[in-house]
């Protein structure tokens, strides 16, 4: 086993046991059983492994437990981190894990495929398991491996039923499916009561989405009947939802998900997460919890005063006639709008405009698309779709890069409305094309494509008509749009009494852009974050000072993160984080005995080093994937930034109460072409016996104006507190003095900015050299830091 | 000492579709974990990501003068999804 190497000793942080790349020379043990694990409450594993072969296309990962709250946590090709030699959080177990199932219990699965997102490769797949109770627990783990993809089935739920007396059209009556009525065996459907025919064929339907999705983990689907009522003329024959959407973001993140900052439905999060959606989502996985689409059928269906007393259909073969409804039919085409074929863009105009992106109102548990106060974010479904010009010779996405104050809603409602107008008595331009445009190609290559030429006219339409019932106002009500095909005969065709449907046809590849593919998937690509100064350019002034320290294949590379702000009299402050870069995420390590992440630290001028204080209570982390989707970044514009992050951070009382957070939005102030050469950039400071202050150097080349250099200059004042100024020369010489700048009134984190108030604080000069030495003179209230031509140490490396 | 097990999983040499369980031995030992925030924290955040869907579609059939069906499929507002209350702006304040 190798010694562990502690990185950073230095500087203004203390020092800290961080994930290292010499942290594995372990033996592999034998095998000879399942693994028998034992928790102490709060406790955990890290860096179980199974080695995966090339043969391998399934890994099947289950923690079978009893007591406690054990959840799974997997990862490819890298480590967790080594909880035995750096403290572990949840928090932090959870960003390593590229896939995760935490239940509110202690029994856990977790399924990956040459398809997943992250798909099954040969190599070492990490496990971690973590008991998040203060109760002990014990489980046992089991690791299979299969050759072939094994799908498993829709598992329908009869039971678990609901009333309700305020809104019985929201009862789930699970009565209907044991009605004795005796029935006459119809088109292949076996059953001799009507209840068991209702089963049998529900059960057929599952049975042909099943075969044709394949998905490796089961969708459970809540099978409901109620009195959804219904006229001479018209009535509703079923309906149906997934259970819920949610996305991935810095918060909360749930890596499988291909797109970040995008809503899916919690049939996709499964699917694509092999895993249950309690296990994706956390909570309780018995009974209803565990469904992911509810359909309920309407139980008026074949009364008298009901369209006629037309029944449902039940045979699973041809027969159903033009006076009854195909039970299969329905049933199909409603699951697989709760299998993720829904667009979220707002058609109703009662909840807000049309074309709206959805949103969520803090402490809500439903979606608003309008005085929302978080979001919005895309959808799925709405990122594949493309609005056709009308003269049909180029088109734009549906959602693109898009600012949170949604100025494409109109846009979107024009798409939406751009098929011809459909009355109840003329049908005839039912199948008639749009201006909503499917785009993906795995839809539009598909032999089950009708659409024929060039893009955009080979890319599927959507359904944009006004409602099948209302001939004047698609503006406001627009029904039917959106969420289905125009294609005659497809099962999602807005119309699918053309035919006795059984094929998914065009929804299955266009399912599959959304999560459900089966094909070998490529490995994802991760942001490549790089050594700099990164802020928010609606917080200018605060930002990040983000400096490579070391290369790390095992963990990433590791990060000193230097916070440069201002407290809530707008005085300079620092906090500080080090972490890994894992996956193109920056996750910090704790630092703080208060287990916090981002942390001030105190500063001894007597033995001239610094320690944490206990009671910043701060968290950080920076996500650089995908940045640009989330709404921190689509406060104004930002397309023209090389690379964007969005950096979570908090602060808690002592309490754990979190007293101020926000989400920024970081882009680099220079980039690594802009480098000078030689590059004299760094993180210097005074060497072991010289602690607790620190530069932080951008050099950079800016051409015939001549080389910039740009200092961010850290170190403490009269109470021991870190604080910062900045120098900046150009051109630069070496060994010139360069005033060090204060703002003096800056502005506090959640504050609106300030004009600035830039005072001299100081001098500073580097002789850039063997060694390189610096001379300052830094003044704070009551007194200055002072180093005369000290040897600097830096801790920089090249990217 | 550095919690590690290696789960070894030997597929089968002729594993069209066999599957086969990984059967490691040793028992490693639990590390402590850092309280805060704490895995109810970390699921309480999966919830403040989750909404209830505010769609559902809807099957409707149409009864023709002819007896025959018209089937289609709309979307509605989700009756199980309640609308979160409108944030306001407070009216200025009267004189």
């Amino acid at each position: 086993m190798s010694a562990r190497k502690p990185w950073v000793r230095a500087l203004l942080f203390a020092s800290t046991a961080l994930c290292s790349s010499a942290a594995f020379a372990d033996a592999p043990l034998a095998a000879a059983g399942a693994t028998n694990l034992t928790f102490n409450p709060y406790s955990l594993y890290t860096n179980l492994y199974i080695d995966i072969d090339a043969s391998a296309q399934q890994l099947n990962v289950n923690l079978t437990g009893t007591g406690g709250d054990v959840d799974l946590y997997l990862r490819y090709g890298s480590p967790f981190p080594d909880c035995s030699a750096t403290r572990c959080s949840d928090d932090m177990i959870l960003r390593y894990a590229q896939y995760h199932s935490m239940s509110s219990s202690s029994n856990e699965s977790i399924v990956v495929t040459n398809a997943s997102t992250i798909p099954l490769k040969a190599g070492r797949w990490y496990i971690a398991a973590l008991n998040g109770s203060s109760a002990s627990a014990t489980a046992t783990l089991y690791v299979t491996t299969s050759a072939t993809v094994q799908a498993a089935n829709i598992q329908l739920d009869f039971g678990n039923p609901r009333s309700s007396s305020s809104d019985p059209k929201n009862n789930c009556d699970v009565a209907p499916w044991s009605d004795t009525t005796a029935a006459t065996p119809v088109g292949g459907n076996a059953g001799t009561t009507l209840g068991d025919q209702r089963k049998n064929a529900l059960q057929y339907a599952v049975q042909q989405l099943a075969q044709q999705i394949q998905s490796p983990v089961p969708i459970n689907v809540h099978a409901c009947w109620a009195h959804l009522g219904g006229d001479k003329n018209r009535a509703t024959l079923a309906h149906a939802s997934s259970t819920s959407f949610a996305f991935s973001d810095t918060s909360f993140p749930m890596p499988w998900l291909v797109k970040k900052y995008t809503w899916y439905t919690n049939t996709q999060i499964a699917r694509m997460g092999g895993v249950s959606n309690c296990g994706a989502l956390g909570g309780d996985c018995s009974g209803v919890r565990n469904d992911v689409i509810e359909i309920t059928f309407n139980s008026d269906i074949g009364t008298p005063n009901v369209i006629g007393g037309s029944p449902f259909y039940l045979g699973y073969t041809a027969g159903a006639n033009s006076n009854s409804s195909d039970f299969i039919a329905v049933a199909m085409h409603e699951i697989t709008h709760g299998l993720g074929f829904l667009g979220l863009a707002n058609v109703d105009p009662s909840s807000g405009p049309i074309g709206a992106r959805a949103g969520i109102t803090t402490g809500a548990s439903s979606i608003s698309y309008q005085n929302y106060d978080q979001g919005p974010w895309d959808d799925i479904f709405g990122d594949n779709i493309v609005k056709v010009a009308s003269d049909r010779q180029n088109y734009t996405p549906f959602y693109g890069y898009e600012l949170t104050s949604q100025p494409g809603n109109a846009a979107r409602a024009a798409a939406m409305t751009s098929g011809n107008t459909v009355t109840a008595t003329d049908l005839g331009a039912l199948y008639t094309p749009t201006l909503l445009r499917w785009s993906d190609p795995l839809a539009v290559n598909s032999s089950a494509n009708q659409a024929t030429g060039n893009p955009p006219d080979n890319f599927p339409s959507l359904y944009a008509p006004c409602d099948l019932t209302q001939t004047a106002t698609c503006s406001t009500s627009s029904g039917s749009t959106l969420s289905h095909t125009v294609q005659q005969g497809d099962l999602m065709n807005a119309f699918i009494n053309r035919g006795q449907v059984r094929q998914m046809g065009l929804a299955a590849p266009m399912l599959a852009a959304m999560g459900w593919s089966t094909s070998p998937a490529a490995a994802p690509v991760y942001a490549k974050p790089f050594t700099g100064i990164w802020y928010d350019r609606t917080h200018s002034g605060h930002g990040i000072d983000f400096r490579l320290v070391r290369h790390d294949a095992n963990y990433g590379d590791a990060y000193l993160l230097a916070f440069y702000t201002y407290d809530a009299t707008g005085s300079v402050e620092i906090f500080q984080a080090q972490g890994n870069i894992v996956d193109g995420v920056f996750v910090p390590i704790i630092i703080g005995p208060d287990d916090s992440t981002l942390t001030r630290f105190q500063y001894d001028p007597v033995a001239k080093t610094i320690k944490p204080v206990a009671n910043t209570g701060g968290r950080v982390v920076v996500d650089f994937n995908q940045a640009a989707n989330s709404p921190a970044c689509r406060n104004i514009d930002r397309s023209a930034a090389p690379l964007l992050g969005v950096m979570s951070w908090s602060f808690a009382d002592t309490t754990g109460k979190i007293t101020e957070q926000s989400d920024w939005c970081l882009e680099p102030l220079t980039t690594l072409a802009q480098n000078a050469s030689p590059d004299h950039g760094g993180l210097y400071y005074g060497g072991s016996g010289d602690t607790g202050w620190g530069i932080s150097v951008l050099d950079i080349n800016r051409g015939a104006a001549g080389e910039q250099l740009w200092i961010d200059f850290y170190y403490p004042d009269a109470n021991g507190k870190p604080i910062w100024a900045v120098a900046n020369a150009q051109p630069y010489v070496n060994g010139q003095t360069i005033p060090l700048i204060q703002n003096a009134a800056g502005y506090c984190r959640t504050c609106k900015p300030v004009a600035q108030n830039q005072v001299q604080v100081g001098t500073i000069t580097l002789n850039f050299g063997t060694p390189t030495t610096a001379t300052i003179v830094a003044n704070y209230t009551g007194g200055s830091f002072m180093r005369t031509n000290v040897p600097l140490v830096n801790l920089g490396v090249a990217q | 000492m550095r919690t590690m097990l290696f789960l070894t999983a030997a597929l089968a040499a002729n594993a069209s579709a066999a599957e086969t369980t990984a059967t490691p031995q040793a028992q490693p030992l639990a590390e402590p974990l850092a309280a805060t925030p704490g895995i109810a924290s970390i699921k309480a955040k999966a919830e403040s990501q989750t909404a209830t869907s505010p769609k559902i579609h809807e099957i409707v059939a149409t009864r023709n003068a002819d007896g025959t069906l018209e089937i289609g499929c709309a979307e509605r507002p989700n009756p199980t999804a309640h609308k979160p209350p409108l944030n306001t702006i407070s009216p200025e304040p009267q004189q």
